[in-house]
């Protein structure tokens, strides 16, 4: 075996992590599975002559005859489901990404703050989470409803509001034992400001946490706007999500599977990718499993 | 002798505990000239580290420190958050003990070097680059512009100790405190490290407090040494007079601890019997318990730093024996 020759340029950890995570091969198949069906809900509706939401009277309820246009047939509104499928992966991928996003960075940044700050701070910011953590989630989402007069936005708000929770608790966590690190006492000596420590020292330093806790998170919040959905809190007809679109073909899964089958299959070949994802990152990431 | 650069006056250093107050600095006064290398030195828990964390306002969250620690005409405890970040970092810098932890492991070298810069200096990326680089190569880092793009786990113990080094002069400070600097590195780079640190001051003119429980390394260094023990300054002296004719009889003990070439062939060290006292005041000398030649006074009496004419100037020793009669 030969040594390997130094690199001109330093690898970070970072690097090492994720070379080491693209030799898991599960996960790689993963991600590239998971990428067709992004780019397959993304752009496939462009090639359909008709939208989601256009019914064809002409063809009712027409069963998934693999046949053009309606290749897996259509509702009983004459819409075409694969069309409709892909529209409401759309939606239910773009809160997904989005609001583990949003959440993630909230939940990071707080966590980072309070964790670094320590003391009074810390627990009168760690006490607002309890809080917020014994808040019940429909209600909240029923209230966020009224209260943005119901619409993707509430959904949102509602699945942000109580999702960057859990983060910011890892991240104060991580944020604690940082800053006794002497790194970070080297900063303060060094007159840097709080600012500047926290987030060009304790958050760089909690990026591994907190990308594999992301990758969990992204399930997580699709997983809960299909739930939501479900119950008809969530994102309302005629628009498409996968949690409506299976709870339509729920009701009608006694006459014609398809209708449950499209979106269910869809939604859970997209949560199998990522927990894959996050399993193969957590893999990587973890010092202890070297 | 000359306008201190730095004057310490009354510094006590107190922690809030459970179960109640540990004091761990306790009246320690002293001070450091322009380009003097001042060691401080005493065993684990002496308070000596303490000192620097006070100064720096880096004390953990229980403690409070009293007294002065005027630097450059101003009260460093006494300086808004905004000002002390001012003073840190530029002129007065310091160095941890432990290299592998005082460099952030997901920050490439230079930019960690260059961050100082672009912060007090107000210098450009480009240029803060540039000067870091510049830091590196005189602090020995070989092929230095390559290695400044490098992160810290690509360095070794030694390097990156220097890495620690070219930072804490990066802003040519007035004063450098040194926090053991070397005690985590392998013995076989001690030296070269503490020389290292030496020489780079001495040509910036900056002063040093070194904080070291080896008395080896005061001995090369330093000009001037204080004797901590229980958070009291029990003896201070130029060093070259301290090796010759310690005056405390813990600088005795302490010195007869230490392993020397010309009794390298005595079976054993000699050792300072007990254990340091821990936590509150002692009302008298702090050393008493252990102390071989202990007056019946030395436990109820504190004694005071007084100086010692007879032993030469600048020697100052707080312990009843020496003390002239009242």
């Amino acid at each position: 075996m030969s040594v390997d020759l130094a690199p001109p340029r330093g690898l970070s950890t970072l690097h090492l992590q994720f070379r080491r995570f693209r030799q898991n091969r599960l996960a790689m198949v993963s991600v590239v599975v998971l990428a067709l069906i992004v780019a397959l809900c993304f752009l496939g509706p462009f090639a359909f002559p008709f939208t989601g939401e256009d019914a064809d009277f002409d063809n009712i309820s027409a069963p998934a005859a693999l046949q053009w246009p309606h290749l897996f047939g259509t509702d009983d509104f004459g819409r075409d489901l694969l069309v409709r499928v892909l529209e409401g992966g759309q939606v239910s991928l773009t809160i997904g990404f989005l609001g583990a996003l949003v959440a993630g960075v909230i939940g990071v940044l707080y966590g980072a703050v309070a964790g670094y700050a320590g003391g009074r701070a810390d627990g009168l910011m760690m006490r607002l989470v309890e809080i917020l953590y014994g808040f019940p989630y429909v209600i909240l989402v029923i209230l966020l409803s009224l209260l943005f007069g119901g619409g993707n936005l509430a959904l949102f708000a509602a699945i942000v509001f109580t999702l960057w929770l859990t983060p910011a608790v890892i991240v104060r966590a991580q944020a604690q034992s940082l800053a006794q690190r002497e790194f970070v006492q080297a900063a303060r000596a060094g007159g840097m400001t709080g600012r500047q420590i926290v987030l060009e020292h304790i958050v760089p330093n909690c990026v591994s946490v907190v990308i594999v806790y992301g990758s969990l998170l992204v399930p997580e919040v699709i997983l809960s706007e299909s739930f939501l959905s479900f119950l008809g809190i969530g994102i309302k007809e005629p628009q498409a999500s996968w949690g409506n679109l299976i709870q339509t073909g729920t009701a009608a899964m006694d006459t014609d599977l398809r209708l449950l089958l499209l979106p269910g299959g869809l939604l859970a070949a997209v949560l199998l990718c990522l927990n894959f994802i996050a399993d193969g990152l957590r893999d990587a990431f973890d010092p202890n499993d070297r | 002798m000359t306008a201190s650069l730095l004057s310490i006056r009354d510094l006590t250093v107190r922690f809030r505990l459970p179960q109640g107050q540990a004091v761990a600095v306790d009246g320690v006064s002293l001070d450091v000239a322009p380009g003097e290398v001042l060691g401080i030195v005493g065993e684990s828990g002496s308070g000596k580290s303490q000192i620097l964390y006070a100064m720096m306002g880096l004390l953990a969250a229980n403690g409070r420190a009293g007294g002065q620690v005027l630097f450059q005409g101003q009260d460093l405890l006494a300086l808004p958050p905004r000002d002390l970040d001012r003073v840190r970092g530029q002129a007065l810098s310091m160095i941890f003990q432990d290299p592998m932890t005082s460099l952030n492991p997901y920050m490439r070298v230079g930019d960690q070097l260059a961050e100082g810069l672009i912060v007090h200096k107000g210098l450009s990326r480009a240029q803060a680059r540039a000067e870091a680089v510049r830091m590196l190569d005189r602090v020995r880092i070989p092929d230095a512009a390559a290695r400044a793009r490098r992160f810290p786990h690509e360095f070794s113990g030694g390097m990156r100790q220097r890495v620690m080094i070219a930072m804490a002069l990066l802003a040519q400070p007035r004063l450098l405190l040194a926090d053991e600097p070397t005690t985590a590195l392998d013995v076989t780079i001690q030296a070269q490290v503490l020389d290292l640190m030496a020489d780079l001051a001495r040509e910036t003119g900056t002063a040093i407090i070194l904080v070291t429980h080896d008395l080896g390394v005061v001995a090369r260094l330093c000009d001037r040494v204080v004797v901590l023990y229980g958070g009291r300054v029990m003896e201070e002296a130029p060093a070259e007079t301290l090796f010759d004719s310690p005056a405390h009889p813990y600088t005795r003990g302490l010195l007869a601890a230490m392993p020397r070439l010309e009794t390298a062939l005595t079976p054993r060290l000699g050792t300072i019997p007990g254990t340091p006292r821990s936590g509150g005041t002692a009302t008298g000398c702090p050393f008493a318990d252990r102390c071989a030649v202990r007056l019946p006074h030395c436990a109820t009496t504190r004694p005071a730093l007084h100086e010692l004419r007879a032993l030469g100037s600048g020697r100052r020793s707080a312990c009843h024996l020496s003390e002239p009669a009242p």
